[in-house]
Parts: structure tokens; C-alpha cells; sequence
């Protein structure tokens, strides 16, 4: 299904043989259908974004303004300086970049031995890691909570960053492995003719030949470390080391939510996604439809 | 040169081992102890490549689910150190509490409906996009974005969406005479399922889109010109050519994607945490009250194993239904 999502977005479509009036129809009802859904896709995160620029008299109001009357950072202002959000977002920085340098290793070294290796068991391996994939992770939150804490590393660092390049690693070896299946073998056969070790190898001629891979799944490491909610929230609790959506949801305390703050807030924290995204715009919708990951 | 190509064997390692019966050449034991190491661990490259992930992995994940397992018959509790055996104890208590049972049909109703939305909306989307032509490449871009975003983010944007005070639902559900009065979406018994599974239906649909489309770009033209000129409609050619040439693509969206909304414990959690009066918790978030809320581990983890009978069961019945193990 990956390689499916992904040449469909390079190849190009192939015309069809013109049957105007048909075709012009269907076109018209086919925006009919597509604007309400597209409506629908947007707006809940459009409303998000422009509630957070109103001002507080604006935002508590019934019935809400369609178009903010201006902007108005004030929410922001409340959220960076009267809260601890930027330690929270500094947390998951630390958190995602530590784990997702990690993980890269591990999954890149993973995913290069699965694809090439050929020794008994690799196949177990290999659907051991996608059945790990799919895995709820209620099932061992809260056991992996008291190994973790047993360690001595519960709201720490240390212990959220191995938690999470162990929730990564399934995804990222099945991304790695099908890229280095993709590349040809021969000019690692080469190498090895030339007296290069196995190691060597890897080193020094698959990982450069897979260096778009790699970015890619870093990218995904990153993005999937920075999103995740509830083993942080286990691991973490209400503690200093707190990652952005745990500290979130630690801003609502009761029942009633502080509505403008928190819009502001979750703005923020998709900043980073967005910018990560127009990096890589091209190569995302293969990689996040080819795992069908997360949800 | 060919031959060792094929055979991509080390070109030291055959110039180490002299030929058979060659005159003056060392002898294999007076090469240094390490390069016997150096070159076992070479032949071993791949293996030993593996192991450090796969080993986090079952440290990390399979030994806190066996843990889960030896738990479940133990009376473990987060608040005492230490635990007893208790047998079957924690199933029994798990299988004659009633809102265990409710938690299953619950978790299913929320499975198939978010499931059979999702893949409704992605289906009609993706059918129109593919009649319109245009903009294929930044809408598929723009609708797959929120996929990436965290789930609180999702999930509170929702939450605001749906506030009884200031939510711009109640305001357009008012506009438009459905209801006289502001409602608690989510905080109310009869709509607060109905809710959750809209903003699942919103968050799952655009990828549905995005991967049908995908398989519709699959279908041979041909199939459809040969069709017109025999004169079929569109429901005719969405019968005889688009459904059929969509199956498996169909079959393993259901299969994935219902793992992942049953898996699913972020949304309900953060929009409703399982309330009002239990009527959103699901099996996920059961457990999570359980284990984390009371402490109880030993009962949580009968849960999960119950759980992951039920998850085996759904896929089962998944891949016996669609087929989509089978080829043509």
C-alpha cells in the first residue's frame, strides 16, 4: 500500500479519452461533494487558530464571531509567560531529539540486517517488529511504568527517551527496512568485492546511498516522539520533566478550561509539525499513509 | 570478476586462505587470535545489527506484556509492595463486572461507526476528487496535515468546538432550528458518544481519502472507457469497476484502521475521559481507570489480556469476512 500511495503521487495520471458533457457534470457535482468535506476537514483547527488571536471579551462570548475583529496576542503572552509552557516545550525538544537520534541508529542498523540479512529467524523478526507496531499501547503502559520507575528512572529523561525509542523503533525498522530493500544491491556487492567488511559496508556505502531515508525517518521518529500522550503521561506524571501534550493537559484542571490560553497553546505545539512538514512536503503522505500509522 | 560478484564474497578472505596444496604459504593458526573473532562477527554482521533494537524492544515492550500476564494472576497494587497469587481471582472479578461487558460493546460500537464513517466520507471524497482532476496533489498535502498533529491538540480543538458556553456548535446547530437551546455535547448521556465518534470520523476520513484515491488511481482507464461505451452510468461503473478494482485496498484500510480505533485511547480519554457516566468508556480507557486510577495492576492486566482476546477475535472475523488474505 506504500509503494502504491507513493507512485501515485509521482506518476503522472493518464488522460482520459474526452467525453465533454459527461465529464464537465461530473466535475460540477464532484466540487459539490468535495467543498462541504473540505470545510468539514479544515475548520476545527482554522476555528483553533483564529479563537487564539481574539481577546478574551471576544472569545467568551455566545454567539461567537465568525472573523476575529483583529489580532490579538494577548492568549500567547498568558501561555509563554504565565505558564510553564515553554519548559514544556524545551522538554519535548530534548525528549524528541535525544529519542529520535537513538532511534535512527538503532532502527537504521535494524532495518539494514533484516533487509539484508539471511540468517534463521529473520523473517520472525521482522513480523515480530510490525505485530510490536500494531500493539495497543495500554497493554504495557502502566507495566513499563513500574519497570521504568523500578530503574529508578520514572519522570526523568533518561527514562522517557528509552520509552520512547522503544515505542519508535517498530515503525522506523519497518520505514528503514523497505528503503534499503529498495536500493540495489550490486554496489554493495561491489564493496564487498573491494574488501570491505559487512560493517564497512553498512558504514560506508549503504547508509550515505540511504541518507533520504534516513531524514525521512527521523522525521517520523520526531514527529511521532513529540505527539505521544500516554506514556509520557505515565512515565512523567505531573512531574518537571513534563512533554508538551501531558503539560497541555495538565492546564485543564477542572471542568471549566481556560479556553483561550489552551487554543493558543495547542497552536504552538503544531508549529513544529508544520515546518517539519514543508521540509519534506513530497515524501509525507507515502510515509504516513504507508504505515497507516497511529489513531 | 563476475563470479565473485555473484558470490559478493570479502576479496581478503579468499586471499587468506591459499590455494590448496600452494607452496609456502602460512599456515591458518598463525593468524592472530582476533581475526578469527573479527571475521566470525563479519559473518555475523547482520545478526549482531539487530540485536540491540530487538533487545530495547523486548525489554521495553514484550517483558512489561509478560509481566502483564504473570500480573493478572497476582494481586498487585501500586499503592502495597508487594503481591500474592491469587489464580484466576482477577478474571473472575473482571468477567462478572458488568461494566466490563458494557466497555466491550461499547468499544465496538465506537469501532465500527468511527471505522464505517471514516471510510464513507474518505470513499465519496475520494471518488470526487478523482471526477474533479484538479488540485489532487496540495489537497491530498493539506487534509492529510492534522494526521501528524498531536491528539490533544485534535482532541481540545474539538473540546472548544463543542464547549456548551462558547462553542460554535451549539451556535450553528441553533442558526439552523436543530436544537433551541446551548447542549453539552460532550457532557451529555445521549450525544457524547456520537460526538467522540464525529471527531474521529473528521480525524480518520482525509487518510481513507488520501489511500483510496491512491487506488483508484489503479484502476485501468480502459475499464472505463469500455464501460461508457457500452453505455453504463456512474452508480453502474461504481458498481462493476471501482468497488471491485478496490477491494483489497478497502479490505486493508478496515483491517488497519480498526486496530488502531479499537488501540485507541488518546481521544476518548482527552475529550470526555471516559465519562459521562461511563456511557464513552471504552476498553482502553477502562483499563487505564483500573490500573492507573485505582491502582489495581493485577485487575488491569486481566482486562488487557481479556482485551487482547477481543482485539484477536475482531481481526479474525476481519480477515474471514473480506477475504483479504486471499488472492483473486
Amino acid at each position: 500500500m506504500a509503494t502504491a500511495v507513493a507512485n501515485a503521487s509521482t506518476g503522472p495520471a493518464r488522460t482520459r479519452r474526452p467525453k465533454w458533457r459527461k465529464d464537465r457534470r461530473r466535475q460540477l457535482v464532484g466540487y459539490a461533494v468535495l467543498t462541504p468535506l473540505i470545510g468539514f476537514a479544515v475548520f476545527p483547527l482554522l476555528w483553533m487558530a483564529a479563537s487564539s488571536v481574539k481577546t478574551p471579551e471576544e472569545l467568551y462570548t455566545f454567539p461567537p464571531t465568525w472573523i476575529p475583529d483583529g489580532v490579538d496576542w494577548g492568549f500567547y503572552r498568558r501561555v509563554l509567560e504565565g505558564t510553564q509552557f515553554t519548559d514544556f516545550m524545551v522538554n519535548s525538544a530534548v525528549v524528541g531529539i535525544g529519542s529520535t537520534a537513538i532511534v535512527v541508529v538503532l532502527s537504521a542498523m535494524a532495518g539494514f540486517g533484516l533487509a539484508r540479512g539471511g540468517f534463521p529467524g529473520r523473517l520472525f523478526v521482522s513480523r515480530s517488529v510490525l505485530v510490536a507496531y500494531v500493539f495497543p499501547t495500554i497493554l504495557y503502559a502502566i507495566p513499563l511504568f513500574t519497570v521504568i520507575s523500578g530503574i529508578g528512572l520514572a519522570g526523568t529523561y533518561p527514562g522517557i527517551i528509552i520509552v520512547h525509542v522503544a515505542f519508535n523503533f517498530p515503525f522506523c525498522t519497518w520505514l528503514m527496512m523497505q528503503y534499503f530493500r529498495s536500493l540495489p544491491k550490486e554496489i554493495e556487492e561491489a564493496g564487498r568485492v573491494d574488501g570491505l567488511t559487512h560493517m564497512g559496508i553498512f558504514v560506508r556505502v549503504a547508509i550515505p546511498l540511504a541518507a533520504p531515508g534516513l531524514a525521512t525517518t527521523a522525521i517520523f521518529g520526531f514527529i511521532n516522539s513529540w505527539n505521544e500522550f500516554l506514556l509520557s503521561f505515565v512515565i512523567l506524571g505531573g512531574g518537571e520533566r513534563r512533554t508538551l501534550p501531558v503539560g497541555i493537559y495538565n492546564f485543564v484542571g477542572s471542568e471549566v478550561a481556560d479556553w483561550g490560553p489552551l487554543m493558543a497553546a495547542t497552536t504552538l505545539a503544531v508549529v513544529p509539525t508544520l515546518v517539519l512538514f514543508l521540509v519534506i512536503q513530497r515524501k509525507i503522505t507515502g510515509g504516513l499513509t504507508g504505515g497507516a500509522v497511529k489513531g | 570478476m563476475t563470479s565473485r560478484l555473484a558470490s559478493a564474497e570479502r576479496a581478503p578472505a579468499h586471499s587468506e586462505e591459499p590455494a590448496p596444496g600452494s607452496p609456502g604459504s602460512a599456515p591458518p593458526a598463525a593468524r592472530p587470535w582476533y581475526r578469527a573473532l573479527l571475521s566470525w562477527m563479519d559473518h555475523r554482521t547482520h545478526l549482531l545489527m539487530v540485536i540491540p533494537g530487538v533487545g530495547l524492544l523486548l525489554a521495553m515492550v514484550a517483558y512489561p506484556v509478560g509481566f502483564n500476564v504473570w500480573n493478572s494472576f497476582t494481586d498487585r497494587n501500586l499503592s502495597f509492595p508487594t503481591s500474592e497469587w491469587v489464580g484466576l481471582a482477577n478474571y473472575e472479578r473482571v468477567l462478572t463486572d458488568a461494566a466490563f461487558f458494557s466497555a466491550i460493546t461499547r468499544t465496538l460500537v465506537w469501532t465500527f461507526s468511527s471505522v464505517a464513517g471514516q471510510l464513507l466520507l474518505g470513499f465519496i471524497g475520494a471518488v470526487a476528487l478523482q471526477a474533479v482532476r484538479r488540485g489532487q496533489g496540495p489537497l491530498r498535502l493539506g487534509l492529510i496535515i492534522p494526521w501528524a498533529f498531536p491528539s490533544i491538540v485534535l482532541a481540545y480543538s474539538w473540546k472548544f468546538m463543542l464547549d456548551p458556553i462558547v462553542g460554535v456548535v451549539n451556535d450553528v446547530s441553533m442558526r439552523v432550528g436543530l436544537i433551541d437551546q446551548p447542549v453539552a455535547w460532550l457532557g451529555n448521556e445521549a450525544t457524547a458518544m456520537p460526538a467522540v465518534v464525529a471527531m474521529n470520523i473528521w480525524f480518520g476520513f482525509p487518510f481513507m481519502m488520501v489511500a483510496l484515491l491512491a487506488g483508484l488511481q489503479t484502476i485501468p482507464v480502459e475499464h472505463y472507457e469500455s464501460a461508457r461505451v457500452d453505455g453504463a452510468n456512474f452508480w453502474q461503473e461504481l458498481r462493476h469497476i471501482t468497488l471491485p478494482g478496490l477491494r483489497h485496498v478497502i479490505g486493508a484500510l478496515i483491517v488497519l484502521r480498526s486496530i488502531w480505533v479499537f488501540n485507541n485511547f488518546d481521544f476518548v480519554y482527552l475529550t470526555t475521559g471516559g465519562g459521562p457516566i461511563r456511557v464513552t468508556e471504552t476498553l482502553p480507557v477502562y483499563a487505564f481507570q483500573i490500573g492507573w486510577t485505582n491502582y489495581d495492576i493485577g485487575r488491569m492486566a486481566a482486562v488487557s489480556v481479556a482485551m487482547l482476546g477481543v482485539l484477536v477475535i475482531i481481526i479474525a472475523v476481519y480477515l474471514k469476512v473480506l477475504r483479504v488474505d486471499k488472492e483473486d
